[in-house]
């Protein structure tokens, strides 16, 4: 596998997919280029899973096309489709040994046992895990398992990999290590990856595409950066990461909010429903009068998160969030206290819904 | 949602895997049943004749009122002698619940026809019982047990004892131990905790044991037949006589009817109440109830001292048979006098007992192959199916096990005989195999359960065929599902009287058709020999088992 990685793009166009009467996936279309590493991110329930059944070939779609590198598979069956999968739970083979799961899709394939017991070993080197081939999967740890199943799903050499939530059973820690580990080795084989969570700190540390589910439809697809950045909706806007969202009335270079303030913002058209500011763009105390919007807000409550402080704030009525970094130099504000907030008019997100 | 119509595409492949023991059951189970429902009413013209002397004569007045009063008397005596045992085995050490498991195992594994003939011969006027109360100074004269309505009380309540212990067992386990412990913060004395707490909270398990017992009961056959005297004629004996001596089959007929409708409305109660699958399982909430200091030693002592005696009950007439077969006047005395192994020598030696044992053995293995894969067949179809008639038709397939086995033995007898299958071995096999479906497709749907669906679909998508992954996936998950399906098959096969009475003739006759006539006509010893080895051979699957349980 080390010498030639297989790189193949994946191409959905309008894809649906109902079950009766129930639509789980409503005309989805989504460009992978080859070798790209692209999450389906979206609330339980919003049809990733479905998705990934359908690229994989486990589901048929109702209507619309699956493309893999320029050609058509949506009546190609699964085995036959080259496609490895990492599910959920593993679904790694409780009788059989490590080495003999990631023998098995080699086995399949009537490849000759040398070959078989050399590519096994290779793989399991790749994800460290040389030393466990005769252990059973119930004698490995939540991580090494997943480690597994990523192995027996590489070994193969897959045109693409597909990842059901494989760190949703991990334990804070182990998860964000498992992180770094498969970055590093999409980096290193540079295999096309589509992978589902619903961890949004997940998708944005792992991912060249982030495409958002919403109810089966795509909310919003787009790099990492800009999808925290610039998200189109509330929806978005609230799901990746956290946000002050508000409704607005625009009126030229003035946002009017519900409670009469006016926010200064700069060149948006007067289609705008919402304006969102990240709680991390907000700056708090004397600094704050030297910004482009300033008000005066009373602290409801303060929690303490470790890395910072998050203050609940109420503005004439109006209740924002605030976070602050736990540097030496920040000032720490009580409850009750009554502070300056503000934050400057490219800070305002423009939500259209 | 993509649940509505069970014809879908989607279900081919499930409906396919079920159709093998959907058409058996409906060939050899609902038609012959129809065809008894139709000759209740006479032969040629519609009439109620049949009916109408079932209800309106004193003699099966008499029939009705018996197996009533039997089955009533059982069940209430088979709770109060499983209640305190359940408790115990709920409460005490897990090297004891082993022990105490064991004990309700072995009668359950071991063949009710075997156990009963058990109880025949400890009875009987010069047997264990009697010469062992003579001995103590209890009594002068030997107590007749037998042929009365205590052979029978004492027979049934042992053969149906685990099917009151294992829901009773189950209703104990699940119940908090806490909340004996906050009863007694609140005040109650150790009765009081146990009559406001224990006892309305295990009612439940009560209830579904007791209805399984009672439901079981009222069609019994063997053992009011060995035990009982004719004051104690039950209504399968009833329709049996009918059947074979009368030849009357409008009134064999109507009395099937009656009995299968009264069977299958308790299992409707139950089934609303309980639902079949919860039958031995008990769910493990929170803290195990403990015989800890909450009770009063006096409670203690009650409790262990019945259970004690239950057990005792439970296993001693089975573990008496072992020394028994080897005395030289097994029938007739004890404490034997010297020591033979002419009985197993005669079993060997006599072809009657020879041929009896082969056929029995030839019947079971083909039974075996037969519902296994009819069993297994279903289980995994059910499990994929997708469609709301799914619990349906789960039911169906578990009825062969609810209705009594006298209805399919006289449903079998009027199937196979136009097509001259009476006397067949693979008539008869086909029948056990009717019998134990339902014990593989529940022991391999349970497996079925524990394999996990994503489990098959990595393999597909790893580049296995579907049967690739049936031989190398599926099969060594659901393994054990299919060996305790076999063994329960086997059993249920080696166990069975009442079809072999109707389906063999004395060519074909089974091991256990020549047990039962034996211990009804003639008492030949060598039926001690047979009991011991069928014994000895229940106690080697079952620690197997055992053993084979804890490894996993
Ligand atoms: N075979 C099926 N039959 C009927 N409905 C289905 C089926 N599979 C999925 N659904 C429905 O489709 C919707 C989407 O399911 P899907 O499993 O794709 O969600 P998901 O985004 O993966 O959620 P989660 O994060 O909880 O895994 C759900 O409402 C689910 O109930
Ligand atoms: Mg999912």
């Amino acid at each position: 596998m080390s010498n030639n990685p297989t790189m193949k793009s994946v191409e959905l166009t309008n894809i649906v997919k109902k079950f009766g009467s129930f639509t789980a996936v409503d005309d989805v279309s989504i460009n992978i280029k080859a070798g790209e590493f692209c999450t389906l991110l979206g609330p339980s329930g919003s049809g990733k899973t479905t998705l990934l059944k359908i690229i994989a070939g486990y589901e048929t779609p109702t209507d619309g096309s699956v493309k893999i590198d320029n050609r058509d598979v949506s009546h190609v069956s699964v085995e036959i489709r080259n496609i490895g999968m990492v599910f959920q739970n593993y679904a790694l083979f409780p009788h059989m040994t490590i080495a003999k799961n990631v023998a098995f899709p080699l086995e399949m394939r009537k490849i000759p046992k040398k070959e078989i017991k050399e590519r096994v070993q290779e793989t399991l080197d790749i994800v460290g895990l040389s030393e466990l081939g005769e252990r059973y999967p119930r004698e490995l740890s939540g991580g090494q398992q997943q480690r597994v199943a990523v192995a027996r799903a590489l070994v193969f050499e897959p045109d693409i990999l597909l990842m059901d939530e494989p760190l949703g059973a991990l334990d804070k820690n182990l998860r964000q290590s498992m992180q770094f580990e498969l970055k590093k080795l999409h980096r290193r084989i540079g295999v096309t990856i589509v992978y589902v969570t619903h961890d949004q700190e997940e998708a944005l540390y792992l991912s060249d595409q982030i495409v958002v589910f919403n109810e089966g439809s795509i909310a919003q697809k787009d790099a990492p950066e800009k999808l925290y950045n610039a998200p189109n909706s509330a929806f978005v806007a609230d799901f990746l990461g956290e946000c002050n969202i508000f409704p607005a009335k625009i009126d030229g270079n003035k946002a009017l909010l519900d409670n009469g303030m006016a926010l200064k913002i700069y060149g948006k058209n007067n289609f705008l429903q919402k304006i969102g500011i990240r709680p991390e763009r907000l700056i708090i105390g004397a600094a704050a009068k030297n910004c482009e919007n300033s008000f005066e807000a009373t602290i409801d409550e303060v929690f303490f998160l470790g890395q910072g402080f998050k203050y609940i704030l109420n503005a004439n009525g109006q209740i924002w969030t605030a976070v602050s970094q736990n540097n030496l130099n920040t000032e720490e504000y009580k409850k009750g206290e009554i502070v300056s907030v503000g934050f400057d008019a490219n800070d305002i997100i423009s939500l259209t819904k | 949602m993509g649940k509505s119509n069970i014809f879908s595409e989607k279900n081919r492949g499930p409906l396919l895997a079920l159709a093998p023991l959907l058409i058996m059951l409906l060939v050899l189970f609902v038609w012959p049943i129809a065809g008894i429902f139709e000759s209740s009413f006479g032969e040629d013209v519609f009439t109620l004749t049949s009916y109408q002397r079932a209800i309106g004569s004193e003699v099966y007045r008499q029939i009705f009122y018996n197996t009533l009063e039997i089955a009533a008397v059982v069940t209430i005596g088979a709770i109060i002698v499983s209640y305190p045992f359940a408790y115990v085995m709920a409460t005490v050490s897990p090297s004891m619940v082993k022990l105490l498991t064991f004990v309700v195992l072995l009668p359950f594994w071991t063949s009710a026809l075997v156990r009963t003939t058990a109880w025949v011969i400890l009875l009987q006027r010069r047997g264990v019982v009697n010469v062992g109360l003579e001995k103590v100074g209890f009594i002068d004269e030997p107590i007749s047990f037998l042929y009365n309505f205590s052979g029978v009380l004492i027979g049934m309540i042992h053969v149906l004892m685990p099917f009151m212990v294992l829901p009773l067992y189950g209703a104990f386990r699940s119940i908090d131990g806490r909340l004996l412990q906050a009863a007694k913060g609140l005040g109650a004395g150790p009765w009081r905790g146990f009559i406001r707490i224990i006892l309305p909270l295990s009612a439940p398990g009560v209830a579904a044991g007791g209805l399984i017992v009672f439901m079981t009961s009222i069609g019994y056959y063997i053992t009011p037949s060995l035990m009982g005297g004719p004051k104690e004629t039950m209504i399968s004996q009833q329709i049996a006589y009918h059947m074979q001596e009368q030849l009357d089959w409008g009134m064999a007929s109507a009395l099937a009817v009656i009995l299968l409708i009264t069977t299958l409305s308790i299992f409707a109660i139950f089934q609303k109440y309980f639902g079949f699958d919860k039958m031995f399982s008990g769910q493990d909430t929170g803290e195990p109830l403990r015989q800890g200091d909450e009770k009063s030693n006096i409670q203690r002592l009650v409790f262990n001292i019945s259970a004690t005696l239950a057990a005792i009950f439970l296993i001693a007439p089975i573990l008496v048979i072992l020394p028994m077969s080897i005395s030289e006047t097994p029938f007739i005395k004890f404490p034997p006098n010297a020591f033979t192994f002419e009985w197993f020598e005669n079993l060997y030696y006599d072809p009657r007992w020879s041929r009896a044992f082969f056929t029995s053995l030839e019947i079971a293995v083909m039974a075996v192959v037969i519902s296994l894969f009819l069993g297994t067949s279903a289980a995994i179809g059910l499990s994929r199916l997708k469609s709301r008639m799914k619990p349906i038709i789960e039911a169906f397939v578990m009825t062969p096990l609810i209705i009594p086995p006298i209805i399919i033995a006289v449903g079998l007898y009027s199937f196979y005989a136009p097509l001259e299958m009476l006397g067949s071995s693979l008539g008869l096999a086909i029948g056990h195999a009717l019998l134990a479906t339902p014990f593989v497709f529940i022991a391999v749907r349970a497996s079925l359960r524990s394999f996990d669906q994503n489990i098959e679909l990595a393999a597909i998508g790893l580049g296995a065929n579907w049967f690739t992954m049936f031989r190398r996936i599926m099969l060594p998950s659901i393994w054990p599902g299919l060996m305790a399906g076999s063994i329960f098959a086997f059993i249920t096969s080696f166990d069975d009287v009442i079809l072999a009475i109707f389906l063999t003739d004395v060519r074909s006759r089974t091991l256990p058709r020549v047990i039962y006539e034996g211990v009804k006509y003639d008492t030949d010893p060598t039926i001690v020999a047979v009991a011991a080895i069928l014994i000895f051979v229940s106690m080697v699957v079952l620690i197997t088992n055992l053993i084979l349980e804890r490894r996993k």
